[in-house]
C-alpha cells in the first residue's frame, strides 16, 4: 500500500498537474484581489491547505506546494536518475527542492509588521500587519507588566482559553474580522460587563484594505467567582482600556496586533522628508536612528532604498506620521524571512544543473548530427 | 532506495504538520507601561466626606465646585479629555415622580420622552448604604459632547438625585466610578 502511495507521489504527472493547478490558483487569486483585497486573497488561495467554493473543497497553495516537494524528493530517489549522464537533472531537482523548502520556511516562519517610533523615543516591538491577539495584562506589580497572550488561531467560537497563572478562564463567544461599535438604546443584560453594558459590537463587511479593518471580539470571563464574571467585548484600537480586578490583581485587556519583541531597540533621532517642489508629495524620506543593543547605541541612517538588516530582520522606510503640532514619527516596515536567500541559491543551483545537463547531452546531439 | 523515499515522505509530512506559528499561548514580562488606567486606579483611593448629614466616599481627583443653591453638593469630575459636572440634589418625597424627572433629563439632550413601561428597560439598579438606587444613562448619538448619567435614590422622606453631565467619552470613562460613588452614599 505504502509503495503504491510512493509510486503515486513520485509520478512526474503529479508534478505537471500540480503546476497546472498552481497556475489556476495564481489566476483566481489575482482576479479575486479586486473584490476581497490582497491579504484575504492570499490567505484563501495561497496560504491555505484547502479552500471551499460552495460545498466543494479544493486544494490550496500550501497543499499543492507540499505535493510538489514530496514529488521532487521522491523522484530524487529513483534509481535510474542516479547516473553520471543525468547529473544535471539531479542538480535541477535539488534546486527545485531547495526552492520549495525555502517557500515553506517563508510561509511558516516569516513575519511582517511595522514599527511606529516618534522622534526622541525608542521601540523594541514590531506589530504584525494582520494577525491579532488577545492580551490579558496583569499590571498589579510595580516593577513589571505580566502578559498572558492568546493568538488569533485560538479565536474559535466556544474555545476555552486558560493559563495556570490566571485566576479566571476565557471562553471565546465571537470573533469579528471587522467590527464597529453601536450605542445601545436601552441597557443590556446584567451578564454584560465593561463596554458591552452600553455598546454593541457589530460585525461589518471586511474592507479590501486590511489596514482599515478593526477586529472585534466578544468573550466570557468565568471562574473568578466574583462580580467580574460576565461577557466582555473588545475592539482593536479602542481608546478606553478595559480593566478588571480579580482577587486583588488589576488586569488590562486588549485586542492588539500580534507583537514581536526584538532583542534590540531602535531609537528615532531625527526624521527627514524631502517633498517634490511645489507639491505635498514626498520625494524621499529617511530616519536617523540609533540601534541600541546591550545599551550601546549605534547611529544608522535608514532611507527609502537603503533598509537596515539586523539579526535576521530587515527594516524598510515605509511611511511617516506627522501630527498637526509638527511632531513626526517614522513608520518602519519590519520583515523577518528565514527563506530570503533560498530563491537566489536555488536559482543558481538550477542554472548550474541545466548547464551541466546541456554539456552532458551535447556529445549525443553532435553524434546525431 | 525505497526506504529513503519512505523516510523523506515521512519527514516532509511531519515538517508540515509540526510547524505552527501562532497557536500557542505566550506568557512574558515587560517593563511597566502606561495603559492609561492610572487615573481610574487613583480614583479608587477615595476619602470619606460628609455634608448635611449625608456622607460619601469622594474619589480622588473630584474637586468640589460652585453650584446653584438647590444643589447639596457639586463636583468637577475629570476624565481623559475634559471635565464632567456632578450634582447632588435632595428633594422631599418623590418630587414630581420618577418618569417626569427622567424625561426632563432626556429633554436636556434632545431625546424623546419615554413611557412609564420603558423606565425599567433603560435603567440599572444599584445598592447604596441608604437603599437601592436606579441609574439612567442618557446619550444622544447626534450630540457627542453632552450626555447624562443620573442616579435616583429614594429614601422615603427624601429623594436624592445624583447627576453627572459629560461628553459621551467622559461617560464611558466615568461610569464605573460614578456607580461606586452612588453606592457609597449614606448617612
Amino acid at each position: 500500500m505504502l509503495n503504491k502511495i510512493i509510486k503515486l507521489f513520485s509520478s512526474p504527472k503529479l508534478f505537471v498537474y500540480s503546476l497546472v493547478w498552481l497556475m489556476i490558483l495564481v489566476v483566481v487569486g489575482t482576479v479575486s484581489q479586486r473584490d476581497i483585497g490582497l491579504y484575504a486573497s492570499q490567505q484563501i488561495y495561497f496560504s491555505s491547505y484547502f479552500f471551499f467554493i460552495g460545498p466543494i473543497p479544493f486544494p490550496g497553495g500550501r497543499i499543492v506546494l507540499a505535493l510538489m516537494l514530496v514529488n521532487l524528493v521522491s523522484m530524487m530517489f529513483k534509481q535510474n536518475l542516479w547516473k553520471m549522464k543525468k547529473i544535471g537533472v539531479v542538480i535541477v531537482h535539488l534546486g527545485g527542492v531547495m526552492l520549495l523548502v525555502g517557500a515553506g520556511m517563508t510561509a511558516i516562519f516569516s513575519s511582517e509588521g511595522s514599527m511606529v517610533i516618534e522622534e526622541g523615543s525608542k521601540s523594541n516591538t514590531v506589530d504584525d500587519y494582520n494577525i491579532t491577539e488577545l492580551a490579558i495584562i496583569d499590571i498589579s506589580d510595580v516593577n513589571y507588566d505580566q502578559y498572558f497572550v492568546f493568538g488569533q488561531p485560538l479565536f474559535k467560537n466556544g474555545n476555552n482559553l486558560m493559563h495556570e497563572n490566571l485566576d479566571f478562564d476565557i471562553t471565546i463567544l465571537d470573533y469579528m474580522d471587522n467590527a464597529t461599535l453601536e450605542q445601545l438604546k436601552g441597557s443590556s443584560g446584567i451578564q454584560f460587563k465593561g463596554m458591552l453594558k452600553n455598546f454593541m459590537l457589530k460585525r461589518i463587511k471586511r474592507d479590501k484594505d486590511d489596514m482599515k479593518n478593526r477586529p472585534g471580539i466578544i468573550y466570557q470571563i468565568s471562574g473568578s467567582f466574583s462580580n467580574t464574571d460576565g461577557i466582555y467585548g473588545l475592539i482593536f484600537g479602542q481608546s478606553v482600556p478595559a480593566t478588571i480586578k480579580v482577587e486583588g490583581r488589576q488586569y488590562v485587556m486588549s485586542l492588539q496586533k500580534k507583537k514581536t519583541y526584538l532583542p534590540f531597540a531602535i531609537e528615532l533621532e531625527d526624521f527627514k522628508k524631502v517633498m517634490h517642489p511645489g507639491t505635498d508629495v514626498a520625494k524621499s524620506y529617511s530616519s536617523k536612528i540609533n540601534l541600541i543593543e546591550n545599551n550601546v547605541p549605534r547611529p544608522i541612517l535608514i532611507e527609502m532604498n537603503k533598509p537596515l538588516r539586523h539579526e535576521g530582520y530587515t527594516f524598510y522606510q515605509a511611511s511617516f506620521i506627522e501630527n498637526p503640532s509638527g511632531e513626526e514619527a517614522t513608520v518602519l516596515a519590519a520583515v523577518k524571512n528565514y527563506g530570503r536567500l533560498f530563491p537566489y541559491v536555488s536559482s543558481i543551483i538550477m542554472s548550474i544543473g541545466l548547464l551541466l545537463h546541456m554539456l552532458v547531452s551535447m556529445p549525443n546531439l553532435f553524434k546525431k548530427n | 532506495m525505497i526506504i529513503f523515499q519512505k523516510v523523506s515522505l515521512l519527514f516532509i509530512i511531519v515538517f508540515y504538520l509540526g510547524c505552527d506559528n501562532g497557536r500557542h499561548i505566550q506568557n512574558y514580562r515587560t517593563p511597566k507601561k502606561d495603559f492609561g488606567v492610572e487615573k481610574s486606579l487613583i480614583n479608587e483611593d477615595s476619602r470619606s466626606e460628609a455634608i448635611n448629614n449625608l456622607s460619601w466616599d469622594l474619589p480622588k481627583g473630584w474637586v468640589p465646585s460652585k453650584g446653584h443653591s438647590m444643589r447639596l453638593a457639586s463636583f468637577d469630575v475629570p476624565f481623559s479629555s475634559g471635565v464632567g459636572d456632578l450634582s447632588i440634589i435632595s428633594l422631599s418625597g418623590i418630587s414630581g415622580g420618577l418618569l417626569a424627572n427622567v424625561n426632563r433629563w432626556r429633554a436636556q439632550i434632545n431625546l424623546d420622552p419615554i413611557s412609564e413601561n420603558e423606565i425599567l428597560d433603560v435603567s440599572e439598579v444599584g445598592e447604596s448604604k441608604m437603599g437601592a438606587f436606579r441609574i439612567f444613562r442618557m446619550v444622544n448619538n447626534s450630540n457627542n459632547e453632552k450626555a447624562i448619567l443620573a442616579a435616583v435614590l429614594p429614601t422615603g422622606e427624601k429623594t436624592f438625585f445624583i447627576k453627572l453631565t459629560a461628553s459621551q467619552q467622559g461617560l464611558i470613562e466615568l461610569e464605573s466610578i460614578f456607580e461606586k460613588f452612588c453606592s457609597s452614599i449614606g448617612t
